[in-house]
């Protein structure tokens, strides 16, 4: 007759300990696909706990399951330092109620990118010179301007460059200096293509 | 009587219509392709029926078109069809992607469908001269990581060929991202735009710095 509310008591302190720690013995877990995520740094939260550090683009899953029924809702709490912002990782199908596994959460993140670009010294107006990063592609229109800039498309932080000649202007010949190297928190502005006769 | 002609009628009429399946006795054999850029593309049913295929002009915002299809010859229900690709597109690579056999009449519509994609290469070619750990070369933002002497046969290798395929009519260059110990490399033949085969003619020539 004395132990009976005793243990109510103790299920009941049980219980509220456990939703007080963000419901642990559910059933259901939370998860998903996290792209865009090439170093540490990226944190998750689900209802505003649970910390999840993930490391990698790859599939990710909360420590915590939580109760059959009840809300989820990811949010990204810190993003990894090639990342601009938290809003720069998105979050999609982030919350709702958790009636089964969910696996459908995307979080998609874009890396910070920077101008690649430099001088072209001695063109001397020659047309056609076409120079190439990988498969980014940039014809160079002659301004008559020496030296003249030139900008490629920008290249994501800790990204590798090369630049090269594809097509040599008319009657000129052109070389690069300073070609390649790797893309850090800052734009690159000293690539030399240097063009004589 | 008039009763039970009427009835042995609309008996001969629900048996007729059991045998002939509803109406219809032969099926027409189609699909449709995805992603079709280049002419060329024959398919084939059953290796023995072909239709070849031109792709359509694309589409105003510039999406490639879907292209519908059929074949000539009709099958009859429950016959066997096999659409395979007979003769590729130029510059492409098409394949099944679904419902490409089945028996005819089995399902209510029949779509086989062949999905192409523009050809992919990988790039590559020879190292001359290289003596030393730390070569990298790359192409734009993919490199072949650090080179560095065989571990069996203690020798540098002479060929190399970067991780990711580029696709047809995409460029490529070839730099240098580190040199290795001790040497400098240059590259000759590094840039080019991908054709129809795999490219091998870049050349890395390493020589010792001087000391």
């Amino acid at each position: 007759m004395i132990r009976s509310p005793l243990r109510a008591g103790i299920a009941l302190a049980c219980a509220l300990s456990l939703s007080a720690c963000g419901g642990g013995s559910g059933d259901v877990y939370i998860g998903g696909t996290v792209l865009g995520v090439t170093k540490p740094g990226l944190i998750l939260t689900n209802n505003g706990g649970d910390d999840l550090a993930v490391n990698s683009s790859g599939t990710f899953f909360f420590a915590n399951r939580v109760e059959t029924d009840s809300g989820f809702n990811v949010k990204v709490k810190a993003v990894p330092p090639n990342v601009e912002k938290v809003e720069a990782c998105e979050v999609i199908g982030g919350s709702g109620k958790a009636v089964f596994n969910i696996t459908s959460i995307e979080i998609r993140c874009t890396i910070r990118t920077h101008a690649l670009g430099g001088t072209i010294v001695g063109l001397a107006g020659a047309p056609n010179l076409v120079l190439v990063n990988g498969t980014d592609r940039k014809e160079i229109v002659p301004t008559g301007a020496d030296p003249q800039a030139f900008a490629m498309t920008p290249v994501s932080e800790d990204l590798p460059y090369g630049i090269s000649i594809l097509r040599q202007p008319d009657g000129r010949t052109c070389k690069v200096e300073q070609a390649s190297g790797t893309m850090l928190a800052a734009d690159v502005n000293n690539v030399v293509v240097r063009c004589t006769q | 009587m008039k009763k039970s002609i009427l009835a042995l009628c609309a008996l001969t009429m629900a048996a007729s219509l059991v045998a002939c399946g509803g109406g219809t006795s032969t099926y027409t054999i189609g699909g449709t392709v995805t992603g079709l850029q280049y002419p060329g593309l024959v398919l084939t049913n059953n290796l023995n029926d072909d239709v070849a295929l031109a792709p359509l002009p694309l589409a105003a915002n510039g999406v490639v078109q879907d292209v519908k299809y059929q074949f000539g010859k009709q099958l009859d229900y429950g016959d066997v069809y096999s659409v395979t690709v007979k003769t590729q597109p130029a510059h492409q690579d098409c394949k099944a992607a679904g419902g490409t056999a089945d028996t005819a009449g089995r399902l209510t519509v029949i779509e086989a469908g062949i999905s192409c994609s523009l050809v992919t290469n990988p790039v590559g070619g020879t190292i001359k001269g290289l003596a030393a750990d730390g070569l990298e070369l790359n192409n734009g933002g993919v490199t072949t990581g650090k080179i560095v002497k065989d571990a069996t046969s203690l020798l540098y290798p002479t060929s190399f060929t970067l991780p990711v395929l580029v696709t047809y009519k995409q460029t490529y260059g070839v730099t240098i991202l580190t040199q290795p110990t001790g040497q400098t490399c240059t590259v000759t033949n590094g840039a080019g735009e991908m054709g129809d085969s795999v490219v091998t003619n870049v050349e890395v020539n390493c020589v010792n710095n001087p000391s």
